[in-house]
Parts: C-alpha cells; sequence; structure tokens
C-alpha cells in the first residue's frame, strides 16, 4: 500500500480526542431511547470493537460519528470539532476524515469495483491518473486483482465486503468505523480482513468496529465498548492500542494473496 | 469545462434524453413566439416614427374653368407652402407633383384619358424635426382661412387602432415566451427529480463520503444545461428555417397589404440568445431542485 508513516512519532496526548461523546442521547421520531447519556472518548490511533446484541444500537452509534444524522442531545466532537453544532457545510469536509464500511456494503451497482473504490477519491478530486494507480494497488492488496472491472452484482459477497473496505479505507482517512464488516465472510477470512484496519490503525487512523461476534472479539486483546440497555460499558485494556495478540493472529491469518 | 463537468459518475439517465427533446420543442416555441413579438416591434417602431413625424396636406382642387380652376388651387397650394413654413420644427415641406400623385392613384383609377383630366387633390408632405409635435386641429382652422377644403392628415387616427392591435399581438407573444420559459422550468424540476430518485442510493454514498452539495449540483447542471443546448440548438435551427420561409412566402406576395416582416442582425442575436436561456434556466432550475433535496440530509 501506499501509505506512508505519518504522525506516528507525535505527542497524542495533547491533541484533542478523534472521538469524544459528551452525554450523547439519541432517539428515533417516537421510538425508545436507543443511546441514554452516554459519555466516551476514543484517543486518536486508537483500536476498539463495539460489541452489543443485534439492535443494541451499534449502527445507530456509528452513525452519530459518521455523520449521517445529529444526537437528539448532548455534544459529540470529532478532533475537537464540535458537530452537533457546526453548521451544515463544515461537515463534507469532516465527513472525507472517516472511513466507513457500511454494514450493507452500499456499493454502487452500475460502478465497477475500481469505480466504486475510486469514489473518495473523486469526490477528493484527484486526477484520473492518480486515482487509478492507488485504486489498482488497494485492490491488488485485497485480492481483487482480477476483478477489477466487475461490477457488484457479479461479485460474491466476500468480495463485496471487500471492495466496499477497499472504499472505506483508500483514503487513508483519520477515523474509521465498520459496521459488521466481517458478517459475510469465515473467521480466517475475516482475520485476514482486519489486516487492512490494523496497517491503518498504524499508520494512525483511530478505528472503531462494530461486530456481535464475541468469538473473533475475544481472539484479539482489543480494548471494546459495549452497548446494552442504551448505555455504554469499557471492556479490556483502557489504551486502546493494539496488543500482540492482535499482532499474531492476523500473521497466523495468512496473507490475502 | 471540466470544473463545470464535474468528474462525480452520475449517470445520465433516460431523462436528459426527454428533456433534450422537450427542450428542442420548447425552444422551438420560444424562437417562433419571439421572432413574431420582435417583427412586429419593429413594424411599431417603423409606424411611430412615420405618425409622429410627417404630416400630409390635402389641397382640394378648386372647380371651374380648367386653366383658371388649375391656377386657383395652385395659389391655395403656395399659400399653405408659406404658412407651413413658418410654423417653427418643420424640417422640410414638399409638394408631391401631380405625375407623382397620379402613380399613387393609378392602382385603384387606372390611367385612361379620362383619369387623365380629373381634377386630383394636391399633396404637401411636410416633416417635422425629430420630437416635435404639432397642434393638428388648431394647424387645421388656420389653414382653412386661407385654403377651403385642406384637410390636414397626421395619421394618427389611422394608425393608432394598428398600434393597439400591434402592440396587443406583441404581448401576447411575450406571454407566450414566458409561458414556454415557465412550463420548461416546470419540466426541468420533474426530470431532475426523477433523476435524483433513479440515483438517489448513489447520491447518499456521496454525500456520506464527503461530497459538497454543490459538486453533486454541479454533474446535474452539466446534464441539464447539456440537454437544454443539444435540444434547443436543434430547436433554434429548424425555427429559423420557418422563420426563413415565412419571410420569403411575405414577400412573395408584394404587396402594402403585409407589412414589411423584417428581422434586424441584433434580433437574431436575440434569437440565437434563446438555447443559451435555456441552459441557463436549466443549470438554475437543476441546481434549486438539487439542493433542496440534499438540504433535507444532514
Ligand atoms: N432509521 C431508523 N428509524 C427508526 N428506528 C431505527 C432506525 N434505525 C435503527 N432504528 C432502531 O434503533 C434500534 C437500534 O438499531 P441499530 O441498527 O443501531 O442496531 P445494531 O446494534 O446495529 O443492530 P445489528 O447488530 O442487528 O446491526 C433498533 O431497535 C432499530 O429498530
Ligand atoms: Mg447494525
Amino acid at each position: 500500500m501506499s501509505m506512508t508513516n505519518r504522525e506516528t512519532s507525535t505527542d497524542r496526548s495533547r491533541e484533542p480526542a478523534a472521538v469524544q461523546f459528551e452525554n450523547v442521547s439519541l432517539h428515533y421520531e417516537s421510538g425508545p431511547e436507543i443511546l441514554r447519556n452516554i459519555s466516551f472518548e476514543l484517543p486518536r490511533g486508537s483500536f476498539h470493537f463495539l460489541t452489543g446484541l443485534s439492535g443494541a444500537g451499534k449502527s445507530s452509534l456509528l452513525s452519530l460519528v459518521h455523520l449521517a444524522r445529529r444526537p437528539t442531545s448532548g455534544t459529540l466532537k470529532l478532533f475537537g470539532v464540535d458537530v452537533t453544532r457546526a453548521p451544515r457545510d463544515v461537515l463534507p469536509d469532516l465527513r472525507r476524515r472517516v472511513g466507513f464500511v457500511f454494514q450493507d456494503f452500499r456499493l454502487i451497482d452500475h460502478l465497477s469495483a475500481l469505480e466504486n473504490v475510486a469514489l473518495p477519491l473523486r469526490v477528493a478530486g484527484l486526477r484520473d491518473r492518480d486515482i487509478r494507480r492507488h485504486v489498482t494497488e488497494l485492490l491488488d492488496w485485497v485480492g481483487l486483482r482480477d476483478h477489477m472491472d466487475a461490477l457488484p452484482a457479479t461479485l460474491s459477497g466476500g468480495q463485496q465486503q471487500r471492495v466496499a473496505i477497499a472504499r472505506a479505507v483508500i483514503s487513508r482517512p483519520d477515523i474509521l468505523l465498520a459496521d459488521e464488516p466481517t458478517g459475510n465472510v469465515d473467521d480466517t477470512i475475516a482475520v485476514r480482513l482486519l489486516h487492512l484496519f490494523v496497517e491503518l490503525n498504524k499508520l494512525g487512523s483511530t478505528v472503531l468496529i462494530a461486530t456481535h461476534n464475541e468469538g473473533l472479539v475475544d481472539r484479539f486483546n482489543a480494548p471494546r465498548l459495549h452497548l446494552e440497555d442504551a448505555a455504554i460499558y469499557r471492556i479490556g485494556p483502557p489504551s486502546g492500542l493494539l496488543s500482540e495478540r492482535l499482532e499474531q493472529a492476523i500473521k497466523g491469518g495468512g496473507s490475502l494473496r | 469545462m471540466r470544473w463545470f463537468r464535474s468528474t462525480l459518475p452520475i449517470p445520465d439517465g433516460g431523462a436528459t434524453k426527454s428533456l433534450m427533446t422537450i427542450a428542442g420543442v420548447m425552444v422551438f416555441l420560444a424562437v417562433l413566439c419571439l421572432a413574431g413579438a420582435l417583427v412586429v416591434q419593429n413594424m411599431i417602431g417603423r409606424w411611430h416614427t412615420e405618425v409622429t413625424g410627417t404630416l400630409t396636406i390635402q389641397v382640394m382642387p378648386r372647380f371651374g374653368d380648367p386653366a383658371e380652376a388649375d391656377a386657383l388651387t395652385s395659389a391655395d397650394v403656395d399659400n399653405v407652402v408659406r404658412e407651413v413654413t413658418k410654423i417653427r420644427g418643420i424640417q422640410s415641406v414638399d409638394v408631391l407633383g401631380e405625375a407623382d400623385i397620379r402613380a399613387l392613384l393609378e392602382p385603384w383609377l387606372g390611367s385612361s384619358k379620362m383619369v387623365a383630366d380629373l381634377p386630383l387633390p394636391r399633396l404637401v408632405s411636410v416633416t417635422l424635426n425629430e420630437g416635435v409635435r404639432l397642434d393638428v386641429p388648431t394647424l387645421q382652422t388656420s389653414l382653412e382661412a386661407i385654403a377651403p377644403g385642406v384637410q390636414v392628415e397626421d395619421h394618427r387616427r389611422f394608425l393608432s387602432g394598428l398600434i393597439v392591435l400591434a402592440r396587443a399581438l406583441s404581448a401576447l407573444a411575450w406571454l407566450l415566451v414566458a409561458l414556454v420559459a415557465a412550463v420548461t422550468s416546470i419540466t426541468v424540476v420533474n426530470a431532475t427529480r426523477s433523476a435524483l430518485t433513479n440515483h438517489w442510493p448513489m447520491i447518499e454514498l456521496l454525500h456520506a463520503i464527503g461530497a459538497h452539495d454543490h459538486a453533486i449540483a454541479r454533474r446535474f447542471e452539466w446534464l441539464g444545461a447539456r440537454a437544454a443546448l443539444t435540444g434547443g440548438g436543434a430547436g433554434l435551427v429548424l425555427a429559423s428555417g420557418a422563420i426563413f420561409l415565412i419571410g420569403g412566402l411575405a414577400r412573395n406576395v408584394q404587396s402594402g397589404i403585409i407589412p414589411d416582416l423584417t428581422l434586424g442582425a441584433g434580433d437574431w442575436v436575440a434569437l440565437a440568445s434563446v438555447p443559451v436561456c435555456a441552459a441557463l434556466l436549466a443549470v438554475a432550475a437543476t441546481r434549486w431542485t438539487v439542493l433542496r433535496a440534499l438540504k433535507r440530509m444532514l
């Protein structure tokens, strides 16, 4: 991958956290509270899992970070910017710093795998030549070298998932959110896919992965945020830094090619 | 151009094709209406200068012994000319020769020997300086004292009815242009809405990955402008053909009944700008529609 080392040696403690929830509550129109007065923060460069039963509100929580909706009350800050009060026209630039793997992929039917992955770069206004180079490299890396021009409908579920992940990481976002990114693949491939997130995390991205695959989470010693009854609990090492065990697990998973 | 085209790969679905056809028809109609309005306006303009700038004084012939009567009539004409020349603001006073008058009357009376002997009224044509207006009834009274039976004709009575009619026609044509523009805008808005619906998943995704509203809108503006320009260009060509055809037919008639149907260079520029206006309208309408739809998302 063409990612270069960045920010690794700077002192992160004095910078504002990548994600900061302060007494955030959320409920839909007439529904019950999905999140009740929750507070936590994700330091820059941290790696967390977000767990909870189906319907606990994991996707809802991610949608707040990814600026798809505003909380009903409380304050949410990204990189110290209060996004709950920020004017609407500053949000696009913040969104570009947040990569998102949708639970349902949201690939565009009429665009090839390559063009799907290229979208964030097009939005950022890169030139065609550079876009092609970056995307080809990444698709090669996730093992889709032979499927670059394939339409999503002709790809298997796992391949579609890899396209969705590639699209989320192509612009090297400062925050990477993934909603059940390993839902469609067996544990071996799931571990391989996590390699990408770990790579990105090593380069400074803050990673938050929602999953209800407790088995997978247990195999890694990464800290974990658990949603239950609209409240959030922190489980595991507080540092939020990847443990040796995760590194081992990934190495054990082997190469993607 | 690249800036305007936008690189977001939102495809142009069938919506722009039908938009192109509609833009063609609308521009065709608008160009014809506008051409009609401009022709009528040119006509009014010409009539107006004629009405305000000239007078015709008709001196009735005296009767009696031909030679004697003719001399009397000539004296009347001389007196009238002298009187009129005294008035301020007169540019020229011309007495139409008998040959001119006979030529004017020939279509109605023929040129036989009998007609040649008819005593004819004499005509004095008065051209006023620009902006000068004469009190016609007063002039009429003062001239009647010199030459009995004299008639001062300022064309106004004759033309004012025509001008009202022409103004109404031109207003109607402009109203039609406005209606065509309104219908076009509504069509563009609807076509844009259906394009938005067709591509909504993609637009949502582009929004989610940080595309600015105006970048998404620009893509649709480009599609709308292109459809309006190509369709409208074809409409303009067809309408121009129709105008030339009608103009040619009108010139073939060669009669005073049909007024001169001409369009100046400026008029053609105005007609040629109709597809451009249609494109600008399409840009404004798509922009408004897309931005409004996007505002519903955070
Ligand atoms: N757009 C919405 N409008 C109304 N209610 C919603 C909406 N999205 C989610 N909900 C409700 O909010 C609750 C939490 O949903 P959410 O999708 O966040 O759960 P989740 O933890 O992601 O579940 P899963 O593990 O199955 O993906 C559910 O009860 C759901 O019905
Ligand atoms: Mg979910």
